[in-house]
């Protein structure tokens, strides 16, 4: 862990190359498997596939809790067991899974307008193919875009980055599992795009007050750059889709 | 009920609702070495029918005290939300459970790996597989398209060599673990077999059922057929009488099926090795995982 420091005094970049304000390298592939709307999305090495199934006629349960003139949307998740460094199976209500689900079902309810598909499920299904720090965000970028892919409306599009210090005075974004668990703060931020308006932010360590507010301030750069790279995709796709291009219509 | 008695009839005539023969496998399409952190990964797409991903972990373990020479072999499955969006997580934990059993016990009991082999020291130290099942899309019975899934895994996975240190005592108890992966040592997949299962429609024999099929089947028998045809394992997987002529029927098909798969697995592998001595002669390193985008 001294080489860590010494990389970032002397060359000010981190363990794995970037500089303080790099995001990691963003992938994606647009998928049409058993669902309305499809995305495998990379960050870095964190790799989740998110499948949309919706709207569609809602379940019993969910009319009988739900007012009859909103959707109901849930998130499920599944974390493959050879995803972590270590094998781990997760069983039924794992705490983990079970707080992830309700973090990203409270953030997906904000965004998603909900009075335009009355009486409707939407089911947002998470799989989680391999982690590396940073999973909430990673999994917000993806559910973002494939939200859009199914033609699902929101109030914005949302973005997410995390942001935390590691080894250095240097706030430094988009932490891996080694960073975010250096011991140094770590806040995964969760925005609207446009507005700049948090919907949803984690913070487990402590952080003086002035530290926060840079904190948010660097957070927003980071979800800029992801917004940038959300934007260009969608507008790749749609043009693939207008000119009935081979490229990315995968069956 | 008009459809049941539809496929029941064709299948007697010998032609199933999308026009294969009972002992026709749909198209698969094959994928190897697509996760970087496993010892062993594969991908098999069934035509718009199954999509599963099989990951094979090799961890350092202790052996079971009243087996000290051997390692283990360990599956489980794991079955994603969107194959049957209705069903909650319990369900398909439980579908899961279910497939999980019945392939380790085929596998287990047909004596397929050689787990003498996975000792490191007796006593003390062996290595442990595990086997994981992702089930992203089905359409019919996971089972053989795991075991397909499984198979290919295993030609690509490598155990790390190790070489036996000097312990505290004085005597060879210790080990160390060579760094470099590419020195790890292959699979013996000669006699790893591939689970075919056969449902009897009517009185037909049918390979590779599709949900609907599986609605008017009476009973289904689950074998274990190995490279060179031979039946090693059967396990009768759903209630139903199965009289003996039509198991023998069932068995054939299902090892006619087999064959054909064995076929297309071979051609693959030939294929990715030969994809590897290309990229060897291009680079100096040549890359043994195949680092590209998942799901193209």
């Amino acid at each position: 862990m001294q080489h860590a420091e010494l990389l970032m005094e002397m060359a000010g970049i981190r363990i794995d190359g970037r500089r303080p304000q790099d995001i990691r390298r963003l992938c994606h592939n647009f998928i049409s498997m058993n669902s309305d709307g499809g995305l495998y999305l990379e960050q870095g090495l964190n790799k989740v596939l998110v499948q949309i199934h919706g709207p569609q006629e809602a379940r019993k349960k969910s009319s009988i809790e739900q007012s009859n003139d909103k959707c109901n949307a849930v998130c499920r998740l599944l974390q493959a067991p050879f995803s972590g460094t270590e094998w781990k199976k997760r069983r039924i209500g794992d705490k983990r899974i079970v707080e992830m689900e309700n973090t990203l079902n409270q953030i997906v309810n904000e965004i998603i307008i909900l009075d335009n598909y009355p009486r409707s499920d939407i089911v947002i299904v998470i799989t989680v193919l391999e982690t590396d720090g940073s999973l909430l965000c990673c999994i917000v970028n993806a559910i973002s875009l494939a939200l859009m892919e199914a033609g699902i409306c929101m109030v914005e599009m949302m973005v997410a980055c995390s942001v935390g210090f590691v080894r250095g005075p240097e706030l430094c974004l988009d932490l891996n599992r080694m960073e975010s668990s250096s011991g140094g703060a770590f806040m995964p931020v969760v925005m609207k795009s446009r507005s700049e308006e948090v919907l949803f932010l984690q913070l487990d360590s402590r952080l003086s007050v002035k530290d926060l507010r840079s904190a948010l301030e660097v957070a927003t750069i980071g979800c800029k750059k992801v917004k940038k790279y959300l934007e260009e995709a969608i507008r790749e796709r749609n043009a693939a889709t207008l000119t009935n291009s081979n490229n990315h219509m995968m069956i | 009920e008009a459809e049941k008695k539809y496929i029941i009839e064709g299948c007697q005539d010998g032609i199933r609702f999308d026009g294969r023969g009972p002992s026709d496998y749909r198209t698969i399409s094959l994928e190897n070495s697509i996760l970087p952190q496993v010892n062993g990964s594969s991908r098999v797409r069934v035509s718009n029918a199954f999509d599963i991903i099989c990951s094979i972990k090799v961890e350092v373990s202790e052996p079971n005290l009243s087996r000290p020479n051997v390692g283990n072999v360990i599956f489980s499955a794991d079955i994603s939300p969107s194959c049957q969006i209705t069903l909650d997580d319990r369900n398909l934990f439980a579908m899961a459970s279910e497939i999980t059993d019945n392939i380790q016990s085929i596998f287990i009991s047909s004596n397929a790996l050689n787990l003498e082999d996975l000792c490191i020291i007796p006593g003390k130290f062996c290595w442990s597989i595990q086997v994981d099942f992702l089930i992203l899309q089905m359409d019919g019975n996971p089972t053989d398209a795991c075991s397909i899934a499984s198979y290919v895994a295993f030609q690509c996975c490598k155990i790390p060599k190790v070489t036996l240190l000097a312990g505290p005592s004085g005597s060879m108890d210790d080990f160390e673990i060579i760094g470099d992966i590419s020195e790890g040592i292959p699979f013996n997949i000669s006699r790893i077999p591939i689970l075919m299962t056969a449902i009897m429609v009517g009185n037909v024999p049918l390979v590779d059922g599709s949900n609907d099929e599986w609605d008017c089947s009476s009973c289904a028998v689950t074998n274990a057929i190995d490279r060179s045809g031979m039946c090693c394992g059967m396990l009768l997987t759903r209630n139903g009488l199965l009289s003996s002529e039509n198991m023998m029927e069932a068995i054939k098909t299902s090892i006619i099926a087999a064959a054909t798969i064995f076929v297309q697995l071979d051609e693959f592998f030939l294929q990715m090795e030969a994809i590897d001595k290309a990229a060897a002669l291009d680079s100096i390193e040549a890359p043994p995982i195949r680092v590209g985008l998942l799901m193209a």
